[in-house]
């Protein structure tokens, strides 16, 4: 019925993993038993996938109800302003008075949403996972640039190359002699990945930072919108119209980031890392395949590129269809194996 | 610069506009997980059947390789003796053509008495990577309208395509002339550059997008993929919107599943978005340079195979439907482009919505379908 099931699941699965982590930024916890308890599993495609997402959608809004009451209770609505402020650092200097932020909100120090367009989409088509923290969150921004410059400096560096090299001359050298396949071509296509995971990562980081900074705008957006109406003396009185003011605001300021030349230059990066880290795999299986004498990718490219030029030519054999009379064209396709 | 005490002081202006106490929020919050409950109920009586789309009756009359032709069956005992052709993108299913039966494009058609006929342009696999634009135009889009021809005994008939279907038939037309009556073009990007003259924020990402990339990443990109994951342009089609994305399963749940008709709605066009096929690398490389990085269909230099197309020889009458709302093809991307074609028959006509509402929105249904049957009933009569 589908004719990518998996792919669309892969779409499903980023976007229904999203969810508690938006919700969190807005000081919401999504239970774990809620994520995996395995709602509408019987329903027909997407039934299921929309039932997983009510579900979350509406443990969500019992924690926000239970979270909300007492900061509205106790500081009102600066309270609540300050609970979603307090995800963009910087934005607003602590208020001492404002209700105590959520465990959940804190730990979201990086929004949602560092993994939009083409960085989401290269990891998904590739399978590739994405950085989580253990808990399941993102790693902090700052946290996962370090993480990945420590992992580069230790795999890529110099300390890593004299490990190399020694591996290579004890047992690169010895493989190779006794025909056990291209021991140094494996290795060094190897470090080729590493080296391109890092950069990958380093594109995603820079990409994070950018969205980061749409986010923030993006409240801003949201308290002058807000600002306005007071001095309107319009008034807002629903918290899910004030989530909606917020994702109209947010995504305006996420286009704006995102066309603007230095998001354009930021998505081009990460594009370009993406592909490099994909092509670099390919090539380390290649080598693989060819010592195994199995098929590479290019042999059966090569193949199937022979086929479709075979097509053409049968196709440019085929007597063109004049229009010869009015009413009757010469009849052509027809007479194919294949028509009916 | 703002400070963050200037921050602070506009956080205070904005709390003055927040009425929400405790005693509301706790009863909206009821309501809303209330709907939610009342829909999860309805999502478990929800049958296969309930969600199925695209079920005009039809047979296929045509096949090769992953590509079908279908040819709907006609409503009217003397159906109008030119047949329309309608042809869909690669990067989705036809299925948009004939959603539901209440939202229907074919089925209107059907009704206004036309002899509707389809390509379902099929999932391509990896064998298919090396399909070139020319192969679809000169290879399967030529063989469907051949076919055509011959069942109708026309020499000419009507082609109406859509998105990237209208590219296609818009290069198709101007190979071919010969054999098109009359072409129809909806949500069609013909000037790959019209959003450079009228940028819109949050429109046109893809073409910026593209623009940012050079020629050799686009290689890069058919390169590492061969032929590009449906999944892969289902992300760059969502991710365009992530945050109304977000909205969209959560909160905006809401009242799509208070709502019986919504909820059927909501997943059978959840069921078409998902359903996204791989694309071929070739066409892939040729759409992504040829077309968004040198906009070359509008200076006559797109080559297929060994032809050069020239919008000029599109001197058929040709009906140009945009949508005012498309974000995905800019407005200035289809609007306005006349003067390539060489027709002295040219009608643009506007309906409101995005681009894929323009298919399936109410205000739009009522504009499409009575646009196209009118103008095409007077394109076929002479």
């Amino acid at each position: 019925m589908i004719s990518g099931a998996a792919g669309a699941q892969s779409i499903y699965d980023f976007w229904l993993g999203m969810l508690p982590q938006v919700f969190a930024q807005m000081g919401a916890a999504v239970p774990p038993t809620a994520q995996s308890n395995g709602t509408g599993s019987a329903l027909p495609f997407p039934a299921d996938q929309v039932a997983k997402a009510a579900s979350m959608t509406s443990d969500a809004l019992q924690s926000i109800a239970r979270s909300y009451a007492p900061m509205l209770q106790a500081a009102g609505a600066p309270g609540l302003l300050s609970q979603w402020a307090s995800m963009m650092p910087g934005l607003i200097p602590a208020q001492p008075t404002a209700a105590p932020t959520t465990p959940s909100a804190a730990a979201m120090a990086i929004p949602w949403m560092t993994m939009p367009f083409t960085p989401a989409m290269l990891a998904a088509a590739t399978g590739q996972a994405m950085p989580v923290s253990p808990a399941g969150g993102f790693l902090p921004l700052q946290q996962m640039q370090k993480a990945w410059t420590d992992f580069g400096s230790q795999m890529v560096g110099n300390a890593s190359q004299t490990y190399t090299t020694a591996l290579d001359r004890t047992f690169g050298a010895l493989g190779d002699a006794l025909g056990l396949g291209p021991v140094r071509k494996l290795q060094a296509a190897g470090q080729q990945i590493m080296a391109a995971a890092i950069a990958q990562n380093e594109a995603r980081a820079a990409y994070g930072m950018l969205v980061q900074s749409a986010l923030t705008a993006g409240l801003q957006r949201l308290l002058k919108r807000l600002a306005d109406k007071a001095q309107a003396n319009e008034r807002v009185d629903s918290v899910l119209a004030l989530m909606r003011m917020w994702a109209v605001a947010t995504e305006e300021a996420v286009h704006e980031v995102l066309q603007s030349e230095r998001g354009l230059e930021a998505t081009a990066a990460v594009t370009r890392a993406g592909l490099n880290y994909r092509r670099q795999m390919q090539a380390f299986a290649s080598i693989i395949a060819d010592a195994l004498d199995m098929a590479t990718r290019r042999d059966l490219d090569d193949a199937y590129r022979e086929i479709q030029a075979l097509k053409r030519e049968l196709r440019a054999m085929r007597a063109p269809t004049a229009a010869t009379s009015p009413t009757k064209p010469r009849a052509r396709s027809a007479k194919r194996a294949g028509s009916k | 610069m703002t400070t963050p005490t200037d921050n602070a002081m506009l956080a205070a202006r904005a709390a003055a506009a927040i009425a929400i106490t405790p005693v509301t929020m706790a009863k909206e919050l009821e309501d809303a997980r209330a709907k939610l409950g009342g829909g999860l109920r309805r999502l478990a009586e929800i049958s296969e059947e309930d969600l199925a789309i695209a079920t005009v009756p039809r047979d296929e009359v045509w096949r090769e390789d992953m590509v079908r032709l279908y040819r709907c069956k006609p409503v009217v005992d003397k159906p109008h003796a030119v047949p329309v052709l309608i042809t869909y993108a690669l990067v989705g299913r036809f299925q948009m053509i004939d959603l539901e039966a209440d939202r229907s494009l074919v089925r209107k058609l059907l009704a206004e008495g036309f002899d509707v006929y389809f390509i379902d342009w099929g999932t391509p696999a990896r064998a298919q990577r090396w399909l070139t634009i020319d192969d679809y135009v000169s290879g399967y889009l030529d063989h469907c309208v051949d076919v055509i021809r011959e069942r109708s005994e026309q020499n000419t008939i009507n082609m109406l395509g859509i998105c990237q279907g209208g590219v296609f038939t818009a290069c198709y037309a101007a190979l071919f002339p010969e054999k098109v009556r009359a072409v129809a073009f909806t949500v069609t990007p013909i000037d790959f550059h019209g959003d450079k003259k009228d940028p819109q924020t949050g429109s046109g990402y893809m073409n910026q997008w593209a623009r940012a990339l050079t020629h050799d990443d686009i290689d890069a990109l058919v390169e590492a993929y061969g032929t590009a994951p449906g999944s892969m342009v289902g992300f760059a089609f969502l991710m365009m919107n992530p945050v109304s994305n977000f909205t969209k399963y959560t909160i905006d749940l809401i009242d799509v599943m208070g709502d019986e008709a919504k909820l059927l709605n909501f997943l059978r066009m959840e069921r078409w978005i998902a359903d996204r096929p791989d694309h071929p690398g070739e066409v892939l490389r040729q759409w992504f340079k040829d077309l968004y990085q040198d906009n070359k269909l509008i200076k006559n230099e797109l080559q297929l195979g060994e032809r050069t197309v020239d919008l000029r020889n599109i001197t058929m009458p040709v009906l140009n439907i945009y949508a005012t709302g498309d974000t995905i093809i800019p407005v200035s991307c289809s609007k306005g482009v006349g003067e390539y074609f060489g027709t002295k028959d040219y009608t643009e006509i506007p309906v409101p919505g995005g681009h894929i509402g323009t298919f399936v929105g109410s205000k739009a249904q009522k504009i499409l379908a009575p646009s196209l049957a009118d103008w095409f009933k007077q394109r076929s009569a002479s």
